[in-house]
């Protein structure tokens, strides 16, 4: 009898015990947010490797290319009061950039900055001008996908036929090579650009220079053999002008995520303005 | 040892010696009288030191055996005469009776009262009583036993081995003695007799009929009901909730408990959680699938009529406690809002009281851009009412540590014999039971409902939709049932109480049909979330009485049953996020005053009573016609039943132009903002009442029967009769929840009140072991009170509103015939056709009257539906294989397997104007069928059990195939649940002599979830010439593109439009596998 009280009471107490280490209000899923400081800046240009970037030991995003502040990354979210951001290699995890922002700081700008795969600078260092000379260096990206290429001036012959479904009919093309050859992976010297001199075969044909890329091995346009597709915005000089220019153009032949190959391309003289 | 000489029996007690003691031990007197008689004496040092009594013996003339008994006095000790030695040894323990009980009927399965039951080896007996059952106290040993009743041939079985303190099951079933007086008496074994009762009820029931017993219940490690309905025939459950029979979908079953109906635990749904009832209290579960004209409710699928014991066969005091482990639930964070100190006891602790009365209802009389001059009811008010509502602590999801599932049972059962046949007797049982689960279920996709379709783009892995469903569970259960037993006379009564604490914390991540993902603005998922804690109160109390006076049988119940089941502070929540230049945050959305409906975020109270009144009387009259025996039995029944459902909804919300920072204010302080010193700029509880938010039905449901029951030549039964039977509903106040129904009205009127409902069921057995049978009944199927209120609310599960439009009776004409051979003890091969013809059966349909490609899941009766299938059954012993390995004859097979196809003939609700410019409603009736909802073509169960003496082993496996979930006008409407295989497998062991019993049950051991898909439109096109063709029916204009059909297909990724092309996922769900160890300990 004595066993059997004891076996009852034991199974009695028992739940007691178990329930008695229960929680009640648990640990909150989402963190306090103490302030959003909405004006944070970060910008640069990344070749050669990839840029991680941590706040808090947490990796968020990844840079390649371009890097600007997009319209909802300007702000930082501060559940402390300060956010250690770091920039780390991808391909080492080497730290190359440490920042630290403060809830009270009225802005968080992270200077621009270019990483050439080796070495991070803040900001991007191009010559000067000389007189009225043009003259712009090339950097072909190396993906899976890219090939060396040729880089030329083409100007198109046309006239206008607003009978015909495409009213432009080009009827000549004029080439002019400005980089033969250019390797993926490393910037060209700065090359002279020259002014494109053409005259129309006749007085009711207009001109257009275009600045394209071609394969350098197929000598078909670069992207989708098309040639409207392979334009780059690259400045050209015309008879008089002043003063000079320098330009750096950085391409990169992409998929969009809707599986049309296009043609990126940045003029980084344009992204570090002095 | 020592043994001595010249002692004999009389010598004892004529040898006188002269004995002095003085608190001696009892060695050292024995060896004194040793000493004084000269007589050798056989000690055991070991046993005489077990005992410390000191002897004090002051004597000049004592009998040697009168000091040896002084000596072992108050010991367990004895002494005895072996060989002219006196050997002093151990007492022999007195063996505790054993029982032998069970239930004495004649060869049609009719309880024999007054049969008599004998011991040949020692005379005794015992009478059956009332409903048959007999109770024999034997000490243990192995008997024979004889089983008489006039006119019945008298059956002898031999080798009934009674164990100590334990009962012996022994049903008997005697044959009617055709030849007059002549005295016959079969001779069977125990063991034969004992197994083949397992099916005697099925066998000589007289509709068709599958069940399982008391016995075949403990040779199964089941601890619930829920768990022990699957291993019938045809039957098949989900979550243990809902049953589904012969493939025929849970609204048309329907559950019994000691003969009274059981409520459904969910509002919207018919559901009821069978693992209340412990299997330890089940006296058996019958199913029956055809229907005779004394059932009182009417069926299509099945009528599952759980039995519990009132009066035990013996005393029993037995506790039980197990723990379970779900691999998907066990080391991962289990989210939830703020829990109450006593959740696991069942109970609130007062946490979720938010919902004081007479709130204020603002709904044009307060807007807080506007000033007290301006509002009705002023800002002092709104404050006040913050205050008396309290505050938003309990609000926000949050990390708890899952805790094993627990579980502990007590139950007691007592027996009091007021007589020496122990025919009259009382007794009680009862049984405590506790038992928490926490639940994790992950749903890695929901495409259904209010969420989006398809990702944006095909090859998009993370434009998904997913989240987890936790459940915490804790019931508690209390039952209490006692009885009053003669021979002519039994009185039960059940009572069973039950509190259900059980809280569904659903939280999904992903995108809205409304706002697909896209790269500016939805670039990151939203997080809806929903809490339900829901407290039920289920409390039923029955008596009911069976006489039998002459030739009368007199049965009548009465009971009463109340669920009261309240969501207290039921929350709906939605996060928006946050992009940051250092991560993704994400941020409870609060309404806005100009919100229609709810809002964002609202907490809720749902409260629903449901109070049931059922009693029923019948009378049977048993003669005979010659040599044949009939049956008139006759009666009443009446079931009233009274639902309340109310409903508040307290919406938090904010003026239009408040600057309240709630980005940078966690949840739980919002409360902290709703002083409305600053009106424009505080939150505050925004209750919106367009409507009484009230519902409240009543039903009467009553009827009155006719049977007749001939026993017409040997092995012919006919039962026959009619039963008339009358229902109406009433709803007297029926509010419509949404601001949209204000003006709709429902449509539910019966066609008429009184139905009139025949039956017959033929039984022809034209050899042993063989049945032959053939029915057919009418049977109405009543709809749920809740079914036609106006009330709807959001299922997260489904992702849609869940709504009704009026839903009336289903009439169901059952055609049946069935095959059953009984080739060995235990052991059943069968096969059965039914046919069944649906009036109006009601459907779960997705609607989209309102086209806004969302649509909402709504119940309405379809015109007709025809179902027909087959069903087979096998369970055989393993014997026969191999003579040589004796344990296969404890190993059976056992499979079933049900076919079935179903037709519907549905109809689409229209609404216009008549002829006098009133507003009408008909049907627009469709030329295609299509399947039934609910409907599952193809279930099979196959399975192997060993039932040893100490181990156990089971293993099974279930599959269930395409069900239609929901159903629609179109396919792309309709919702499939894809087929699944569940395979679990138990093992048990009995230690302590048969005292303690473990079982462990792994359950869904291949993890299979369960899946659900539409047929996307992307499967189908439009057949040539149909473009441009209006108020085509789909099966007209559309047909399956190839490689398509109405089953499912995965499909693929079109690589020119980057979409897919193929079947809509629209939910999976996987449950894990669990694992559960229980013990238990019977004293």
């Amino acid at each position: 009898m004595i066993k059997k009280i004891r076996i009852i009471y034991l199974a009695t107490i028992l739940p007691v015990l178990l329930l008695s280490a229960c929680e009640k209000d648990g640990t909150p899923m989402l963190p306090a947010i103490k302030a959003f400081n909405e004006n944070f800046n970060i910008s640069g240009f990344v070749i050669g490797d990839t840029i991680v970037q941590y706040f808090d030991n947490v990796k968020i995003r990844e840079y390649y290319g371009q890097v600007r502040t997009v319209r909802t990354g300007n702000q930082l979210a501060f559940t402390t009061d300060e956010i250690n951001m770091e920039l780390k290699r991808k391909s080492t995890g080497e730290t190359i950039y440490r920042q630290t922002f403060n809830i009270n700081d009225k802005q968080s700008i992270v200077p621009p900055f270019y990483f050439d795969g080796l070495k991070f600078n803040e900001g991007y260092a191009y010559p000067v001008p000389k007189e009225n000379e043009y003259t712009a260096n090339f950097y072909v990206e190396s993906n899976g996908s890219s090939a060396p290429v040729d880089i030329n001036i083409e100007v198109l012959e046309y006239y206008e036929d607003s009978t015909k479904p495409d009213p432009i009919v080009v009827v000549h093309t004029t080439t002019i090579p400005l980089a033969e050859n250019v390797q993926p992976g490393s910037w060209t010297p700065y090359l002279k650009i020259p002014v494109p001199m053409v005259i129309p075969e006749q007085d009711d044909h207009y001109l257009y220079p275009i600045v394209v890329v071609r394969d350098s091995k197929t000598k078909d346009y670069y992207i989708s053999k098309n040639r409207d597709m392979s334009v780059i915005s690259l400045e050209i000089p015309y008879d008089g002008v002043s003063p000079g220019k320098v330009q750096s153009i950085y391409l990169n032949r992409k998929t969009s995520i809707e599986k049309v190959t296009y043609l990126e391309s940045f003029d980084l003289v344009q992204l570090f303005p002095r | 040892m020592l043994l001595a000489d010249s002692a004999k029996g009389q010598n004892l007690d004529k040898l006188k010696i002269v004995l002095h003691l003085n608190k001696s031990g009892i060695k050292e007197s024995l060896l004194a009288v040793e000493k004084q008689s000269k007589i050798r004496f056989s000690l055991s040092d070991d046993l005489l030191t077990k005992y410390t009594k000191s002897v004090t013996i002051d004597a000049e003339d004592i009998s040697v055996r009168k000091a040896i008994d002084l000596i072992l006095n108050q010991t367990n000790l004895r002494h005895r005469i072996l060989n002219n030695f006196v050997l002093i040894e151990t007492k022999p323990v007195q063996a505790k009776p054993g029982h032998v009980s069970g239930k004495i009927v004649d060869d049609k399965g009719e309880t024999l009262p007054g049969a008599s039951v004998k011991v040949v080896e020692t005379g005794a007996g015992a009478q059956a009583g009332v409903d048959g059952g007999y109770i024999l106290n034997l000490q243990p040993g192995t008997y024979t036993l004889e089983f008489s009743y006039i006119s019945f041939q008298s059956h002898r079985i031999t080798g009934v081995m009674v164990t100590e303190a334990k009962n012996t099951p022994l049903n008997i079933s005697l044959k009617t003695d055709s030849k007059g007086l002549k005295e016959v008496v079969v001779v069977s074994s125990y063991r034969r007799a004992s197994v083949a009762s397992l099916y005697a009820q099925q066998k000589n029931a007289s509709n068709l009929s599958d069940g399982i017993s008391a016995e075949q219940i403990g040779a199964t490690p089941d601890k619930h009901v829920g768990e022990t309905l699957k291993r019938i025939t045809g039957v098949s459950t989900n979550d243990n909730r809902k049953v589904v029979i012969r493939g025929i979908a849970e609204r048309y079953n329907v559950s019994l408990l000691n003969g009274s109906a059981l409520p459904s635990t969910d509002v919207q749904e018919r559901d009821f959680e069978f693992n209340l009832i412990p299997t330890n209290l089940v006296e058996n579960i019958v199913v029956a699938k055809s229907i005779t004209a004394d059932m009182p409710y009417g069926f299509a699928g099945g009528l599952v009529m759980i039995t519990t014991k009132s009066v035990p066969e013996n005393n029993f005091v037995s506790i039980s406690a197990g723990s379970s482990y779900n691999s998907r639930t066990i080391g991962k964070d289990f989210l939830g809002y703020g829990r109450g100190k006593y959740d696991y006891l069942g109970f609130d602790d007062g946490g979720r009281d938010h919902f004081p009365d007479g709130m204020l209802n603002l709904v044009g009389k307060f807007d807080p851009t506007k000033d007290d001059s301006q509002n009705e009811i002023t800002a002092a008010q709104v404050a006040e009412q913050n205050k008396r509502i309290g505050g938003t602590e309990r609000l926000g999801a949050r990390r708890f540590k899952p805790v094993s599932s627990q579980n502990y049972q007590l139950s007691l059962g007592r027996t009091y014999s007021l007589d020496s046949t122990k025919v009259r007797r009382l007794g009680f049982i009862g049984s405590l039971s506790y038992r928490n689960t926490q639940t994790n279920d992950y749903v890695s996709s929901i495409r259904r409902g209010d969420w989006a379709r398809e990702p944006t783009r095909g090859d998009d892995l993370t434009d998904k939709n997913s989240g987890n469903i936790y459940g915490f569970n804790t019931t508690l259960g209390l039952m209490l049932n006692g009885g009053y037993k003669t021979e002519k006379h039994q009185i039960n009564s059940y009572n069973l109480y039950t509190r259900i604490f059980d809280n569904q914390f659903s939280r999904f991540t992903g995108w809205t049909f409304e706002n697909p993902k896209n790269d500016d603005n939805m670039k990151f998922p939203k997080i809806l979330e929903d809490e339900r804690p829901k407290f039920t109160d289920l409390l039923q109390n029955k008596v009911s009485g069976t006489h039998r006076v002459n030739s009368f049988t007199f049965e009548w119940g009465l009971a009463r049953t109340t669920i009261k089941s309240v969501e207290r502070d039921a929350i709906s929540a939605e996060q928006g996020f946050r992009e940051t230049a250092n991560g993704v945050f994400y941020i409870y959305s609060i309404g806005n005053i100009s919100d229609p409906g709810a809002g964002p975020l609202h907490r809720d109270e749902y409260l629903y009573k449901e109070d049931n009144l059922d009693a029923l009387f019948s009378a049977a009259y048993d003669f005979k016609l010659g040599k044949t025996r009939h049956t008139l039995k006759a009666g009443t029944n009446y079931l009233k039943k009274h639902a309340f459902y109310d409903w508040q909804i307290l919406p938090i919300a904010m003026g239009r132009n408040s600057t309240v920072p709630i980005e940078l204010l966690p949840i739980q302080e919002w409360g902290n903002y709703m002083s409305m010193e600053n009106t424009g700029n505080s939150l505050f509880y925004y209750k919106q009442d367009y409507t009484l938010n009230k519902f409240e039905a009543k039903s009467l449901n009553k009827g009155a029967f006719v049977m007749l029951d001939h026993k017409l030549l040997p092995g012919l039964r006919m039962v026959w009769g009619g039963r008339a039977e009358y229902f109406k509903l009433d709803t007297i106040v029926n509010s419509a929840s949404k601001l949209a129904d204000k003006n709709s009205q429902i449509f539910f009127a019966e066609k008429k009140d009184w139905y009139f409902l025949p039956s017959a069921n033929l039984t022809y057995s034209p050899i042993k072991d063989l049945n032959l049978r053939a029915s057919y009944a009418k049977a109405a199927v009543r709809p749920g009170m809740m079914e036609n209120s106006r009330f709807s609310r959001f299922n997260p599960n489904y992702g849609s509103v869940v709504r009704s439009n009026g839903v009336s009776s289903t009439l169901i004409d059952n055609y049946d015939a069935k095959i059953e051979l009984f080739p060995g003890a235990g052991e059943i091969l069968s096969a059965a056709y039914f046919y069944k013809y649906f009036d109006k059966p009601a459907e779960y349909y997705r609607l989209d009257n309102e086209n806004n490609g969302r649509g909402y899941i709504t119940i309405s009766n379809s015109d007709w539906a025809k179902v027909r299938g087959w069903e087979f059954e096998l369970r055989k012993n393993l014997n026969f294989l191999y003579d040589g390995a004796s344990f296969l004859k404890d190993v059976y097979v056992s499979g079933n397997l049900t076919l079935q196809k179903s037709k519907v003939r549905a109809r689409e609700i229209q609404y216009g104007k008549s002829s006098d410019g009133l507003d009408s409603m008909y049907y627009k009736y469709l030329k295609y069928p299509r399947a039934l909802y609910g409907q599952v073509p193809l279930l099979y169960n196959a399975g192997i059990q060993y039932a040893g003496k100490k181990l156990g082993l089971n293993a099974s496996l279930n599959h269930a195939g395409y069900k239609t979930f929901i159903t629609g006008i179109s396919p792309n409407y309709v919702e499939y649940e894809r087929p699944r295989t569940q395979m679990d497998a138990q093992v048990s062991y009995i230690f302590f002599k048969g005292k303690m019993q473990t079982k462990l049950n792994m359950s869904n051991l291949l993890d299979a979830p369960f899946r659900y898909f539409i047929n996307d439109p992307t499967t189908f096109e439009i057949k040539p010439g149909n473009e441009g063709e209006l108020n085509l029916e789909w099966n007209e204009a559309y047909a399956y593109k190839f490689g398509f059909s109405e089953k499912f297909e995965e499909g693929y990724t079109d690589q020119v439009t980057n979409r897919l092309v193929g079947d809509r996922q629209t939910a999976t769900r996987y449950t894990g596998r669990t694992f559960s160890l229980s013990l238990s300990y019977n004293f």
